[in-house]
């Protein structure tokens, strides 16, 4: 049995606005297995970098954000440590890889820069050694010629490059989480398969857990162990791989399913789609929150929230209905 | 880089042709004469006239150009009417109570006003922060000469801390140049100070609001280190263009501070040359303050070359 | 939070506690009681005050240079640098007879050939000097100690301009003199109390006390008698602003003003740590361009005449009545020889009505009339726009021009530059100095009969007949030709500090005689 290396427990995360308090994480929970690869998808505005970024305690607490429940790690809430016990952890023991990688690094310092302060700021080295460790983390992410790259600035590397060393300063001090919000998402498809399988190699030579964010199911299925469907800042399902994507319970993990393209086989039938928007955060209804968009909706859907159902060790499903749906939905293929 | 210096300085040439040519003909043409006022109110024509000529102003205005600017590229510029000494030992005179001065106020514009707009920006929204947003539109609001006025009675007449006007060197002991130089430097730098505060705020508000400093705080960097290595390196930019504009205005402009704290420096010599018609004093002042802001305008272009990688300098590999 | 806060309120009550002890306080003198301060308004335009009537050059070069006669507090001519003074029968010609043993700040003694030197160069460049003695007059010596003005024709007035106050005939050394370039003497070298150390320009004029100075024995008396350096070192420092001015009086830094802003003279004179002493400094008055102007023909000149309010122009001008005299005539106040207050019926009338209806009779149909002025001068500046909305009531189109000196000076020697100007007129010695009756201005156009009556004031026998003669002069110019309208004759004033004693005036400040100190 895989211990837990990370418990996030009915996480909710409170934003203030204009009308007033807003959960965009609604009472959020799973766990991360050491050494697994997990996935959380959705579409945008799902909640799924708000979760990331609330397990990094990213936002600026100063008031109008807040958090409710636990992220339990190493024995500890994260959400009741000090400030400077969270910098302690960021980067050394949970670190975060964004979206995109231009913006994500400082035009004005160096790569190494950039790498070595992470390594110092860890690690009580010399700056000596800690170029030495850089020159190494280039290497382990396939930098070419890591000593030149040192000296060079972020405007001079291509997209890939940068994601590189971006995972370079993510894993630099061997955090035992990385948290990887949408890598692949601003760089080319071709580099997007090389940045993704890097990462799962990392992941398993260092025995490092990921939570992988993406709205690209299929990129995710090639390196996940388990993925989260999010939707509203709910999680609907959760389970395996294989499980999910071979008998998705939740409407609209089938809807999803059915909307990727797959390239095996002639396109036997139009592109589906899940039919309505995902509404603004602000409206999230009483009740079901996927009721507006789903085809299949009852009385008890629009009232009662539905509790989570367990349907193997590791699938679960917050559905009233999902053992009554049609065994092929509208789009599926036959 | 060094050619590139180079040519800043050739361009320099036409540019001081041409203020130069406008100060002059302005000077030349508008009415009045030195003769005038050297001789005082109940002078003769005649004796004005005879005077004018010895001064060498009744030649025609091409020749008179001609021979200043003749002389001119050799250093010499010619020799007051009114202050009985060459003209360019009387800019140099004039050159380090003005400098110190803008030196103070840069001081204290930078001193004061980046912590404060660092402050403002990362406690946004704050009491702190609005107090800082309104003081800073006071200090833009409040003309000069009053806030200057306003110094020199509370701090010079009322607490009696400092002095009321005058300027002393620096080779008068390094405290006693300072405490000379506070009051007219805050009156000076009261303006630049707000702008710069204002500036800073929203220049770090953006910064702040930009990925890498996420990525810098999920690097597990201290804040501390987040905002004044990561934040302000980025914020700083902007800044500069406002500071090297400041200073080169400061240099040439700060006649009212200098005639209210009575600092004998370059804003008071050259309205007084220009109020006596000192037509040499006048031509060298222009000269001089043209050269000084084309040299505060190419170190800031340096400067941004230095500190962001980004700007390609010509001929910087 | 809290802890801030009271700092706050710690501090602001720390500061009011010090300013408060602080206001009443007499000013704390900034420097050794051997050091003097005086606040000069403005920067001399040259030390060489014989090139210039300006004041600043005036308030500090009468320290360091003398004159062969000076006046005494009731204006009478007496000796300076002369022991004795002979007039010949015919009066043509003047004898002085110089004191020995008086020194240069060079060490050298003054002889006669410095004296011949410098009053020379001072008959050349002095239009006073030129108009009262004759532009043929000259000075020679009679040996070492002696010299000798002769003149084509007798001048009642020869010693009185002899004795002026401004652009005064200063004796220096021969070479000087003669050696000078036209744009000025270089070397300041005289023999008064004080002689010059350095002028630091846009800052102050240093003078220190000469050791070597030889005193008259007489009392002091205006500026006449013994003058004793009795502080050592005198800074002119040159302070524009008016607040700063003032500021630096109340903090001590200042022990004179110089000649304080009228604006501040209220506030001066009601406060009981200053001294306030004011003297004659000159007239207000506005000249009319008669060559080429609007108003060329006397009637057009008396119909304006009519009309104007002098109380009002100087009540705006200079605010306080201490400081200003209201009077028809033109010689000062102060000076019973030549003042006369006849054709006080013409002065001062203000009937605005009856004066447009005069100038209308008299030929004007509302041509375009320039008021000038220069705004260097608050009160000629005031005054020129008061006149200005008193003309307009008598249905003068008229617009007003301004500039700064230089501009002014400028406009005014320009022949269309003008039809009225304003100006400020510094108290002479005698009337045939006043410059807007003379021919030296073009657009003045001096009245034949002034011409005549000049002539015959400087032959005349004694300063009775003199007198008698310009008293009718001016009847005519008031009542017939009206060169100029009188505003009236304003007052200078100093202000000083408590610790200072001995302090006088006299058409400015004068420091010899001062101290400082308790006592």
């Amino acid at each position: 049995m895989t211990r837990n290396v990370l418990e996030v427990k009915e996480l909710s995360t409170w934003f203030g606005t204009e009308d007033g308090q807003i959960a965009a994480v609604d009472r959020v929970s799973f766990v991360l297995k050491q050494g697994e690869v997990l996935s959380i998808v959705g579409e945008s505005g799902c909640g799924k970098s708000v979760t990331a970024q609330s397990i990094m305690r990213l936002y600026e607490e100063n008031g109008s954000v807040a958090y409710d429940g636990s992220i339990l790690y190493d024995g500890a809430d994260l959400l009741d440590h000090s400030p400077a016990r969270m910098a302690k952890l960021r980067g050394n023991d949970i670190s975060m890889i964004f979206q995109d990688p231009m913006s994500a690094l400082n035009p004005v310092f160096t790569i190494g820069t950039q790498l070595t302060e992470t390594i110092r700021a860890h690690r009580n080295v010399s700056r000596g050694e800690a170029r030495r460790r850089a020159i190494e983390v280039l290497n382990a992410v396939g930098y070419p010629d890591p000593e030149t790259g040192l000296r060079r600035y972020p405007h001079e590397l291509s997209g890939g490059m940068r994601q590189r060393v971006v995972i370079a300063i993510a894993i630099a001090c061997e955090p035992k989480i990385l948290i990887a919000d949408e890598p692949t998402t601003a760089l080319d498809v071709t580099i997007q398969a090389q940045i993704v399988e890097l990462i799962a190699t990392l992941a398993k030579d260092r025995g490092m857990a990921v939570v992988f964010i993406s709205h690209d199911l299929g990129l995710l299925a090639e390196v996940s162990h388990r993925v989260a469907v999010m939707y509203l800042g709910q999680i609907v399902e959760l389970g395996t791989v294989a499980e999910l994507f071979s008998q998705p319970a939740h409407p609209y993990t089938r809807g999803l399913m059915a909307s990727a393209l797959t390239l095996t086989g002639p396109l036997t039938h139009r592109l589906t789609t899940i039919a309505g928007t995902v509404p603004a955060i602000t409206d999230r209804p009483t009740g079901c929150v996927f009721q507006d968009r789903c085809a299949y909706t009852t009385t008890q859907c629009r009232s009662q929230e539905p509790s989570t159902t367990e349907l193997t060790g590791d699938h679960q499903v917050r559905c009233w209905n999902h053992d009554q749906l049609p065994a092929v939905l509208e789009g599926e293929p036959a | 880089m060094p050619a590139y210096i180079l040519r800043r300085f050739a361009a320099l040439i036409p540019v001081l042709l041409t203020v130069f040519t406008a100060v002059f003909l302005v000077v030349h043409l508008a009415p009045g004469s030195p003769a005038s006022v050297i001789l005082g109110q109940e002078a003769t024509p005649q004796q004005i006239t005879q005077l004018n000529s010895d001064l060498g102003l009744d030649q025609p205005l091409w020749q008179q150009y001609a021979t200043w600017i003749g002389h001119a590229v050799t250093g010499d510029l010619g020799q007051s009417y009114f202050l009985d000494a060459p003209v360019l030992s009387t800019i140099v005179d004039h050159v380090p109570p003005t400098l110190s001065l803008a030196l103070i106020a840069e001081i204290i514009g930078i001193g004061v006003a980046i912590p404060l707009g660092i402050i403002a920006a990362t406690r946004r929204g704050s009491l702190l922060d609005r107090v800082i947003l309104n003081g800073s539109l006071v200090g833009i609001s409040v003309p000069s000469f009053l806030l200057a006025l306003f110094l020199l009675l509370v701090f010079g007449v009322w607490l009696r801390v400092l002095p009321v006007g005058g300027y002393e060197p620096l080779s008068s002991g390094f405290f006693t140049w300072l405490s000379y130089l506070i009051l007219p430097g805050i009156a000076l730098g009261g303006m630049q100070a707000a702008l710069i505060t204002r500036m800073a705020r929203s220049s770090v508000l953006e910064v702040l609001g930009q990925e890498y400093i996420k990525v810098a705080k999920a690097k597990g960097l201290r804040t501390r280190v987040v905002v004044l290595k990561h934040a302000l390196r980025n914020a700083f930019l902007p800044v500069l263009t406002i500071l090297g504009q400041g200073l080169g205005s400061l240099i040439t402009g700060a006649v009212v501070t200098e005639t209210i704290f009575t600092i004998p420096g370059i804003g008071t010599l050259v309205v007084n040359s220009v109020l006596h018609r000192d037509f040499p004093v006048v031509q060298g002042t222009v000269l001089f303050t043209t050269v000084i802001f084309v040299l505060v305008n190419l170190i800031v272009d340096l400067l941004y070359g230095v500190f962001d990688p980004r700007v390609k300098l010509p001929s910087k590999r | 939070m809290i802890r801030w806060q009271r700092w706050v309120a710690t501090s602001a009550a720390i500061v009011l506690a010090v300013a408060l002890s602080g206001c009443g306080a007499l000013a704390a003198r900034t420097h050794s009681d051997q050091e003097l301060h005086v606040a000069l308004g403005a920067q001399p335009t040259t030390l060489d005050e014989q090139m210039t009537t300006a004041e600043p050059t005036k308030y500090v070069m009468r320290n360091v240079f003398e004159t062969l006669v000076t006046t005494d507090a009731d204006n009478k001519v007496v000796p300076m640098l002369a022991s004795a003074i002979t007039e010949s029968a015919d009066r043509t010609s003047y004898r002085f007879d110089l004191r020995r043993g008086v020194h240069f700040h060079n060490g050298a003694e003054m002889t006669s050939a410095d004296v011949v030197a410098s009053m020379t160069r001072w008959l050349k460049l002095s239009p006073a000097a030129k108009s009262v003695l004759g532009k043929d007059a000259t000075f020679v010596a009679d040996g070492p100690y002696a010299v000798v003005l002769k003149m084509k024709a007798p001048a009642v007035g020869a010693l009185g301009v002899m004795a002026t106050h401004k652009q005064f005939p200063a004796i220096m050394p021969a070479a000087i003199a003669q050696n000078a370039a036209p744009t000025g003497v270089t070397s300041f070298i005289g023999t008064g109390p004080y002689k010059l150390v350095e002028w630091k320009k846009d800052a102050s004029i240093h003078l220190t006390k000469f050791d070597g100075y030889s005193a008259r024995s007489e009392a002091p008396s205006g500026f006449a008698g013994r003058r004793d350096a009795l502080i050592r070192d005198v800074y002119f420092d040159i302070v524009t602003d008016p607040s700063t001015q003032l500021a630096g009086l109340q903090t001590g830094k200042y022990d004179i003003l110089a000649s304080a802003s009228y604006d501040t003279y209220d506030w001066l004179k009601n406060g009981k740590d200053f001294t306030v002493t004011s003297y004659n400094d000159g007239d207000v008055v506005f000249a009319f361009n008669i060559k080429n102007g609007v108003f060329d023909t006397p009637q057009k000149r008396q119909a304006v005449q009519l009309g104007v309010n002098s109380s009002d122009i100087m009540n705006v001008a200079f605010a306080d009545k201490d400081v200003y005299d209201l009077k028809a005539g033109y010689m000062s106040v102060d000076q019973p020889d030549w003042y006369t207050n006849d054709g006080a019926d013409t002065y001062n009338q203000g009937d605005t009505a009856r004066a447009g209806k005069m100038l209308r009779e008299a030929g004007y149909h509302g041509e375009p009339v320039t008021l000038l002025t220069v705004n260097d001068d608050p009160f000629q500046y005031k005054s020129a726009v008061v006149l200005q909305q008193q003309l307009k009531e008598m249905g003068v189109n008229v617009t007003l021009r301004t500039g700064d000196w230089a501009t002014y000076s400028a406009l005014s020697l320009d022949p269309k530059g003008y039809d009225i100007t304003t100006a400020g007129i510094t108290t002479v010695s005698d009337p045939t100095q006043l410059s807007y009756l003379g021919d030296s201005w073009p657009v003045y156009a001096q009245s034949p009969v002034v011409a005549d009556a000049f002539t015959k004031i400087q032959r005349s026998a004694d300063l009775k007949d003199a007198r008698d003669i310009w008293v009718n002069t001016q009847k005519y110019l008031r009542e017939d030709y009206v060169p100029v309208i009188m505003a009236g004759e304003f007052k200078g004033v100093s202000a000083a500090n408590k610790d200072v004693h001995g302090f006088t005036t006299k058409d400015g400040p004068i420091i010899w005689n001062t101290t400082l100190g308790d006592h």
